[in-house]
């Protein structure tokens, strides 16, 4: 049923990667984004691969739940795989079949490829796994509250986010409700040509449009009468709290990086 | 949702039978399992083991993929809080969505569309209006009419009066009882009230925890009060109000139905007979 | 009687409407009390509940929180400290996305440091009971819970007063039940002043005073014994008349030689017994 849809797909565990603080782990999952992208032999996508592996360990994380994460893109990695192998000629010659030629170098470069992407999906899919949406959502708010100085509406944004993650639920239970009551008036929604079945989505999308206003509206009149009045002066309940393992993560990070640089070719 | 984690058995073991023309109260807490129960009635869910027929339409657990709409069309649904169904530019697009998805012409339905408004009791000059420009109390009304429509056979109301005022709730009652009557429908109405049940039902139904608990006539029913507090439930005002009096009085006076008036009546013939 | 609300001559029209939806109203809410305004939709009883908070302010006339005025924007904050409402739906008002995000929300915004805010929240969920649901999601409980959490996020803030506007009409009756003895502990323990907007019944009956609004007008106030009294009264106002009054009405009109109206069957019986 609707209602029992997981948002995001944090996998709810206590290990010490769900216990590192989301702004460790945002930096890390973008500074490891610029840093796939040094490794270019064996050894350097090796310690990428260890690297990565280590990291998955320690996140308790089922292989099970990564795959459905990878699922996706899995395709899109055997296609790069497969982009490479065949229009890449360089190195020796491996095989020849009428204009089909395969060369070493294609091979090379599409696994390379391939890891990249694999090992990037990886790392990001982690970070959504073990860090809840709404730790993300503060993590983004401290690490880009600097650019309030600029007048950018950090706080408004991830309040945003908040309020979205909060209502997903509620909107997919209204979504089922609603559209029960309009089979019950022999309404459609599983069958027919495409753009028939479009259509048929009009009376399940115009009642749920009409009450998301009605329920912005009330909810902005609850949050004034709670005394809300914009970002200025708000304390938080919510504390984000760096400890040293966020910082030996990032030290950790950093070395990695500096191992890329030296043993890159 | 079989053999997944959220598997939750909502229904035990029911086994229920409607006559036609049947006024029956459903009546249970939230949770034990009514609303899950009325839409096993027109295929909305299906059930796990054993089978629901209506007329001729029989639907059973894992039976093959059959055509609802003919059920569908039989058995029509006023869910809890209907107004939030509404989605067309005017209200007579919104009532003929039901019987145009039956099939029925585009003209006929207008005729249904005309017919349907007298009966909730609103004038043709909301045919024209946008359901959206309309008062709480209007909107639903105009949604009931959109189920009407489809000239169901069995009406199914799941908790129809809820969120209205003492007046609404009363009219909004009323209007389903007439109905029944002058169109010999077979009715189901879902409710926490006792008062509604032993005001308009024939039969009454008590659902705790996903069983049927008690089914019977009301006054069978108002009989094992002791049964309905278990179940978080209780007898209608008239009839605590019949226990006190009895119980002080030592009369054994008793109702033939459950209305206000027949109880003064019955009281104050016994207080006459006492005073000649 | 020390006021705790004092509301003199307000007249308020929305924007763009001509006739105005409160007519010269003044209102006294006495400290600690319980009072219901009752009136049929459109009376302009939820409009009145929102000035006492400052969400809406009157076109003439003034609103007094203590000493302080809805009307002056320095003062506002401290009204809506002061002055804690919970809505009609309890999913329109759950802002956090858990029980304590959602507590701590109204804190949050009036700037109470980390460490009391804690503190505060735990005292507050204890005294609403919902203390084993404090990492709940909203959508994991009940229409009834998510409006006792509205509360303890109203008690955190440390009020001296609780607007209820129809905040049971969506719950079902333990829902409502819930809801009602919660606010009636902290009305009757902690002497936290109670205004209730409600169509409810059996709530206008136990309040200590109640209100009777009539086409933006206040069109009476005073004890319920009284106010019941008045039958026409209620009916215009659409409230539904106590089952023991109605059944009062009609043994009279049966001819039972009944002095007066009763409120309660065991009052109505204990009279009846006199006759006998």
């Amino acid at each position: 049923m609707l209602q029992n849809v997981i948002i995001g797909q944090y996998y709810p565990a206590s290990s010490p990667l769900h216990r590192m603080d989301s702004r460790s782990k945002l930096i890390a999952a973008f500074f490891y984004l610029f840093i796939v992208f040094l490794a270019n032999n064996w050894v350097t996508y090796g310690l990428l691969i260890a690297f990565t592996a280590v990291t998955i360990t320690l996140s308790k994380v089922p292989m099970r739940f990564l795959y459905k994460g990878l699922k996706p893109i899995l395709i899109l990695v055997v296609f790069t795989l497969f982009l490479h192998v065949f229009l890449t000629k360089e190195g020796d010659l491996l095989y020849k079949a009428g204009f089909l030629e395969i060369y070493e170098g294609g091979i090379i470069q599409g696994v390379f490829i391939a890891m990249r992407l694999l090992l990037l999906v990886l790392m990001t899919s982690l970070l959504t796994l073990t860090t809840t949406p709404i730790d993300i959502t503060d993590g983004l708010e401290h690490l880009l509250g600097p650019l309030k100085k600029w007048k950018l509406p950090v706080h408004e944004f991830a309040l945003m986010m908040s309020i979205s993650l909060r209502f997903i639920p509620t909107l997919l239970q209204e979504t089922e409700k609603i559209m029960k009551a309009q089979m019950a008036r022999g309404a459609d929604f599983t069958s027919g040509p495409i753009k028939e079945r479009a259509r048929a989505f009009v009376p399940l999308l115009v009642p749920l449009f009409v009450s998301s206003f009605k329920r912005a509206e009330e909810l902005a009149l609850a949050m004034e009468a709670r005394g809300y009045r914009g970002g200025e002066g708000r304390t938080r309940l919510r504390a984000l709290e760096w400890h040293k393992r966020d910082s030996f993560a990032l030290i950790l990070l950093l070395l990695l990086t500096v191992l890329l640089f030296v043993l890159r070719s | 949702m079989q053999g997944t984690p959220f598997e939750r058995r909502a229904l035990h073991d029911i086994s229920l039978d409607i006559n036609d023309g049947t006024f029956l109260a459903l009546i249970g807490h939230t949770g034990s399992g009514k609303s899950t129960l009325i839409q096993h009635l027109n295929g909305l869910l299906k059930p796990s083991s054993g089978s629901i027929k209506m007329g001729s339409t029989v639907l059973e657990a894992g039976g093959k993929k059959q055509d609802l709409k003919p059920l569908r069309k039989k058995a029509g649904i006023v869910f809890q809080y209907p107004e939030h169904q509404l989605f067309e530019e005017t209200v007579e697009k919104d009532i003929m969505f039901g019987p145009r998805n039956f099939g029925v012409s585009e003209e006929k339905a207008k005729k249904t569309a005309a017919k349907v408004i007298e009966m909730v009791g609103l004038p043709q000059t909301v045919l024209e209006k946008s359901p959206f420009d309309l008062s709480g109390g209007q909107m639903r009304r105009v949604a009931i009419a959109g189920v009407l429509a489809m000239n169901p056979e069995v009406l199914i109301l799941d908790e129809p009066t809820a969120g209205l005022d003492p007046s609404g709730r009363v009219e909004i009652m009323e209007l389903f009882y007439n109905l029944h009557k002058s169109k010999s429908l077979t009715t189901i109405l879902v409710t926490h009230s006792m008062e509604d049940a032993s005001r308009y039902a024939d039969e009454i139904a008590v659902m705790h925890k996903g069983e049927l608990y008690l089914h019977g006539k009301p006054a069978d029913i108002f009989n094992q009060r002791e049964a309905l507090q278990q179940a978080g439930l209780d007898v209608p005002e008239t009839v605590q109000f019949l226990m006190r009096w009895n119980e002080r009085s030592g009369q054994n006076l008793s109702l033939s139905n459950f209305t206000i008036e027949e109880l003064a009546k019955q009281v104050s013939q016994s207080l006459k007979k006492r005073g000649s | 009687m020390k006021n705790i609300i004092t509301v003199k001559d307000v007249t308020f029209y929305y924007p763009g409407e001509e006739t105005p939806t409160l007519k010269g109203v003044t209102l006294d809410v006495h400290k600690g009390e319980w009072l219901s305004i009752v009136g049929h939709n459109g009376s302009g009883k939820s409009t009145l509940a929102k000035m006492l908070n400052g969400l809406l302010l009157p076109n003439e006339g003034t609103v007094y929180v203590s000493e302080y005025a809805t009307a002056r924007p320095e003062d506002i904050w401290e009204v809506r400290r002061q002055v804690g409402m919970v809505f009609q739906n309890p999913d329109n008002q759950f802002v956090g996305t858990s029980v304590q995000d959602d507590i701590a929300f109204g804190l949050e915004n009036f700037g109470v440091p980390r460490k009391e805010m804690i503190k505060r929240i735990s005292e507050s969920v204890e005294r609403v009971g919902m203390e084993a649901f404090l990492n709940q999601e909203p959508h994991q409980l009940s229409g009834g819970q998510k409006q006792r959490v509205a509360i303890a996020g109203i008690l955190a803030q440390k009020p001296s007063v609780i607007v209820l506007d129809e905040a049971t009409s969506m719950l079902d009756p333990i829902g409502r039940l819930e809801v009602i003895e919660t606010v009636r502990e902290l009305n009757r323990k902690e002497g936290i002043t109670v205004i209730s907007i409600t169509h409810d019944l059996e709530e206008a009956l136990s309040a200590d005073r109640v209100v009777v609004m009539k086409m933006g007008e206040k069109a009476a106030e005073g004890i319920p014994e009284v106010i019941f009294q008045q039958r026409e009264l209620l009916k215009s106002a659409g409230l539904d008349l106590p089952f023991s009054l109605k059944l009062s009405e009609a043994l009279r009109q049966e001819g039972v030689e009944l002095d007066k109206g009763y409120l309660t069957q065991e009052a109505l019986v204990n009279a009846l017994w006199k006759l006998a």
